[in-house]
Formats: C-alpha cells, structure tokens, sequence
C-alpha cells in the first residue's frame, strides 16, 4: 500500500473513509483475528456498507435474507481517549511546499485515523475542537457510527480566533473522566503558556495528557530569501523584515522555544511528539503510537 | 581578430538613448524591491521586527544580477548596433615603400612627411620596414595585389621613381592610393629578369643567386617549371634550361619570342643556328646565337663539371654574362608606366569586401547567449529559494 502524497491528503473530503484507508496501512501486518480481540459479545446486524471488511459479513444470514449483513460486536470499553484539537487561527497555516495543505487538515486526518484504530480496539473516543469562536464537542461513545460523527465534526471545524480562556474552559473540566487519556493536537504556538496551562493542569487531575505538535516544514527551516511582509494570523497587522538577516536568529528562538516545550512534557513523562504536514501521515501515526505504547 | 577602434564612440550624442535601454533594469529592481513578498507565517512570534531604516529601502536588491542585466543589454546593444558603426572604422594611415629605396632615404623621407602610423614593404604581403629589407619584388605584381585589400585602401604609396617598368597584366589600383616619388622621373631603373628554370636546378645557382643579393646586386625572381611549353616569353625574361639532349620546340620557341635561353653545351639544336664564341673577358668559355628576338648562350662543357663553377668570381662573372646579353634591350624596350598616368584599371569601392564584421559578431552572440543562461539560472534558483 502506498502512502498518500500531501496532496490527496489536502483534497479529499471524506475523512471517515480516508482515515480507514490510513489506518489500514498502519495495521498492516497486524493479524485481523488478535485485533478482534476474545470475548466479544454479539451486539446486532448491521446491514453491509461499501468499505466494510468482507469477512464480517454473515454468510449464513445472506443465504437465508439474501441481503448483506454485518455482525457488529459489543466490546469491551477499555479506556476513554478524549482527542483535544486545536482549532485557533495559527493552525491554518498552509505548507509552503503544498499549499493546500494545512496544518489543521492534517491535524483532522491524523485524529481521524488514531480515532479509526482506537475504536476498532474497542476504546471510546471523544473530540473537542477548541477556540474562542466556540467549542466543538462530541461526547464519549465508540463504533463506527461514533468514528463517523467524530469525523462530520472534524470536517466542520474551521481554524479561527485565539485558544479558548479560562471561563470558556470551564464548563469542559467534567467531561474528562477520570479513567480517560487526552490527546491534544496543536501547534502549541501560545501567547502567554494557555496552551501548556491547559495540558499541566490536566495532568496534575490525572489525566495524562499526550500532546501532538503539527509544524509545516518552513517553521523549522525558514527558507525565505529577500524582503518579507509577515503576517501572524493571531496578532493584528504585519512586519517588514529582510529574511536572510533574520533567519539565523529566528532558527536559534524557535529551536529554544521548542526545546523548552519537550522539556515541559518531558518534565510529566509525557514526551512531545512533533511532526510535520509534509510527512506521510501514516508515518506520524506510527510515531505516535510507539511513543505512547499504552494508547495503542 | 580585430577589434574595431571605439573611441569617439562615446562623443556622439546619439549614443545617449543607450542610457533609456539600462533604464529598464533599474526601474525593474526599483519596483521589486518596493514590493515585498507577502506571506502568513504563524511562527512569526518569533521574528524580530526590523527598526524602520529609511535608507535601506534605497538599497537595490540583487545586485548582482542587476548588473548581469544591465552586462546582457549592453552586449545586445553593441550585437544591434554593429552596423551602425563606422565600417572599418579610422585604421591610421598606412606608408607602403618600395623595396629599391634605401633606408636613408626612407628616414629622410619620414622626417619631411610625418604622420605615418604603420611603415611597411610594398610587397604582395606588406612586412614592417623594421624586418629585413625584402627582396626587390615585382611592383607591378605587388600593387595589383593590394588594391582590393580594404586594409591598404587609403595607403600612402612611396617609390623610388615616378616612372616604373610595368608587367604584362594590367596594372589594378586603389583610387583612393596617395602616391610619393624620390624622383620624378630621373633615371629609370633597370628592373630585375624573372628568370624560369626547367630541369633541375643546377647546384651552383641558389648559392650564386645568395651571393648576388648579399653584394647588393639585385636578385631575379625565380620560377621552377616543369616543361616550357608553358612559358610565355612575356612573363619570363630568361630561361636556364638543365635536361640534357636536344632542345625542345618550346624553349625555342620562347627564345624567339624575345627570351634569353641559357644551357650548356649538353644541349643539342635540332639545327645549328649559327652559334658564335664569345671571348674576351674572364669568365666561362661560352657562345651565342640570335634566335628570332631573342638569344641562345650556349656554355661549354658540363656546368655540372667542378672546371665550370670552381671559380671565386663566378656569381659576378655569370650575372654580368647574362645581364649584358641583351637584358639592356629587352629592359629599356619593355612598358613602362608613370605615377601620374596609371595605366590599368581602378578597382571600384564596390568590389572591396568591407572588413568583415563576423570575427566581432559572433563572439557577441556568444557572450549574449552565456549572458542569458547565467541570468535565467540565477533568476529561476532565486525564485524557488523563495519559495
């Protein structure tokens, strides 16, 4: 199986469908009957939809009803991940090398696709999709009618407005359970820390919180030349400045300031995992998954 | 390859449009630079914000490829502007001299008329008067062949005489040809026999000639031919004829028609024609016959024979034999042309080939496309740096 160029990445709409065929490729090589795992208990029949694996379809019914039929099992909920995404203007910063390519589309796949192989385990997944425009939430539940909700959410989201304060945070402290995990994918690109606020003060309730870092590829190598007029999407106005000057010193500030944020996660032994758009996403997801062994 | 002469090329004023064409580059970079490259970067927090400089804005982006530009035009302009420059362009005046004239003379010449800037032989490829003193060459022979040189148009011609034996082609000249005599008319000078050569070259003759021309005598041209039937006794003056046995029909038939033949007794006449011995003055034993307008001197014996050339006078001995034969004749009967009246024809402005322009041209060409490549490839790798 191929990985999938940035580009298809970018273009195409359907995130449920393309996190499974992401993730198939991250299984690969898994064996299907481990991944059922024992001791599952029938739930019901659900009846056939393009995608589905064909040997979940029960033969024996579509000999009797002709029609196609999938037996969906109940599992046992193991854990409760709650994917936390940052939706704030910076994350709509394009690739420079495929400009359709954002961070935030990519943070939508790449939550999709972990999302696809979580609950394919068995564990419940929900989603909030923060900034101070207003809060995108799905609750906890698990299946692929969830996975699907999760992903109509995630394609809805837009990248816009600042990290969500203190009192909008407020009411979304109660739906971290206390046996759940969260995910957090941002740039952690903060003003004053309310972004690694929000991750310490989650650990110190317990609920490790496993960060996600999306970067485009010219964030960590600035290859500009020449005159530039800056824009921050989360500051008003822009800046004139002569690249090649620059450069040097912007590299040294921004290999301090991420230097300084893994030291923060690493500090909770929840190590930083950054990667970059222009990566395969599959890729990320392996790196992710190994880093964190206990989510997968 | 040869330059042509730019100065005064700027003294023109119609040169100053040139100044609009590298306009263009300049407003080019101008704008660029006024206009920033504009880009949404969310890690701008940790830029630093330039202290506004005002005079930096005045500052040229790219310089180096501004001036690689401004490089590119001026080579398509001087590309354009080949044909509007001076064809040939101002080559300095040229003195060619006749080889006769003495290197005294030549200097006292020099110092009455200045303003020579190239001094050289006349001679069908002109040397500078500062190399050896060349061979006296045909004059006739050598005019023709500069008059169509564009080089030599407009060149000062200095000879000895103003009245100058002439050849048998007619003379070609240069219109434009300002002509100096030392003398005017004065004693006419005996030119020099081309002399034609069948058979091998005796072994005494290329030392004999030597010494001739090392004693200041003049020294005959000569010619190397394979059978007489090619000689034209209008264009050889004498013939040494060296293949033993009877006398071709040609070589009489070139002495008839006013020629000297020169053998030895190892050639045979079909017919005796009346040869008479000549004596009387020391050199080798020989005898004459006329044959038609011209003569047959017949030596005795071999000269091949060491008793023919072991002799310390025998270069003089057989020049002074061969010139008095009748070469006095024959020199003072052959044409004769005077400076103010050129025989002959001009050769018109119109059949000289302009100096041409390619030699320049191409290495322009050249340059511009190079020009072009290295400005392509900086400006493309500029712009994918750029992003």
């Amino acid at each position: 199986m191929e990985l999938l160029d940035p580009l298809t990445l970018a273009r195409t709409r359907d995130l449920a469908w393309l996190s499974r065929h992401i993730a198939a490729g991250v299984l690969l090589g898994v064996q299907h009957s481990r991944r059922r795992g024992a001791g599952l208990e029938f739930q019901q029949y659900r009846s056939y939809q393009p995608g589905d694996p064909i040997n979940h379809v029960d033969w024996k019914l579509y000999a009797r009803s002709d029609r196609y039929y999938v037996r969906e099992a109940e599992q046992e909920s193991q854990m409760h991940v709650c994917f936390v995404l940052d939706a704030s203007a910076s994350m709509a910063q394009p690739s420079f090398a495929v400009p359709e390519l954002t961070k935030l589309q990519y943070a939508k796949c790449w939550i999709a696709t972990l999302c696809w192989l979580l609950q394919a385990q068995g564990d419940r997944c929900s989603l909030l999709v923060l900034n101070d425009r207003g809060i995108g939430r799905i609750p906890p539940g698990q299946g692929e009618g969830h996975h699907h909700r999760i992903a109509l959410e995630l394609q809805r989201s837009e990248a816009t407005g600042h990290w969500p304060g203190a009192a909008q945070l407020q009411p979304l402290w109660a739906q971290f359970e206390p046996r759940s995990q969260v995910v957090l994918v941002s740039d952690f690109f903060e003003r004053e820390r309310e972004i690694s606020d929000f991750a310490q003060r989650l650990h110190a309730a317990g609920r490790p919180c496993l960060p996600l870092q999306v970067l485009v590829e010219a964030e960590q190598t600035f290859p500009f030349d020449g005159e530039l007029r800056v824009r921050d999407p989360e500051a008003p106005g822009s800046s004139e400045l002569d690249a090649r000057s620059q450069r040097r010193q912007y590299l040294e500030a921004f290999a301090q300031a991420q230097q300084a944020l893994a030291a923060d996660f690493a500090a909770r032994e929840c190590p930083l995992t950054s990667v970059q758009v222009e990566e395969p996403l599959a890729d990320a997801v392996h790196r992710f998954i190994n880093q964190h062994s206990r989510v997968a | 390859m040869q330059w042509p002469d730019w100065s005064g090329f700027w003294q023109s004023p119609q040169w100053l449009w040139l100044a609009l064409v590298f306009l263009v580059p300049l407003v080019i970079h101008l704008l660029q630079r006024s206009a920033p490259r504009e880009i949404t970067f969310a890690a701008a927090r940790w830029l630093q914000e330039r202290q506004p400089q005002s005079w930096k804005r005045l500052q040229l982006r790219d310089r180096w490829l501004l001036a690689l530009r401004l490089l590119l035009l001026a080579t398509l302009v001087a590309l354009v502007a080949g044909p509007l420059r001076e064809p040939g362009g101002d080559r300095g005046s040229v003195l060619l001299v006749d080889p006769r004239i003495e290197a005294g003379e030549l200097d006292s010449f020099l110092q009455q008329t200045e303003g020579f800037d190239r001094t050289l032989w006349l001679q069908p490829q002109p040397q500078p008067v500062t190399s050896t003193e060349p061979h006296t060459g045909d004059l006739w022979h050598s005019l023709s062949s500069l008059a169509a040189q564009p080089e030599f148009r407009d060149a000062h011609i200095l000879l000895r005489s103003g009245v100058n034996a002439g050849g048998y082609r007619a003379l070609r000249y240069s219109p434009h040809w300002q002509w100096h005599t030392l003398q005017e008319a004065g004693d006419y000078p005996v030119p020099t026999p081309v002399m034609a050569v069948i058979g091998d070259q005796p072994h005494w003759l290329e030392p004999m000639l030597q010494q001739l021309a090392d004693s200041g005598e003049a020294r005959p041209e000569i010619r190397t031919m394979a059978d007489a039937a090619a000689l034209d006794p209008r264009e050889a003056d004498w013939l040494l004829y060296n293949r033993p046995g009877a006398l071709p029909e040609s070589a009489r038939r070139f002495a008839r028609g006013g020629g000297l033949l020169i053998t030895d007794e190892r050639v045979t006449p079909t017919a005796d024609p009346g040869f008479a011995a000549l004596t009387g003055d020391p050199g080798p034993a020989r005898q004459a016959a006329a044959l038609g307008r011209g003569s047959w001197l017949r030596y005795r014996g071999d000269w091949d024979d060491s008793a023919f050339y072991r002799r310390p006078e025998l270069p003089e001995q057989l020049w002074h034999q061969w010139t008095r034969q009748d070469w006095p004749l024959h020199a003072a009967a052959r044409p004769r042309w005077s400076v103010g009246q050129l025989p002959g024809a001009p050769v018109p402005d119109e059949q000289v080939a302009t100096p041409a322009r390619a030699p320049l041209e191409q290495p322009l060409l050249l340059a511009l496309l190079v020009l072009l490549l290295v400005e392509r490839a900086v400006t493309l790798s500029r712009r994918r740096a750029d992003g």
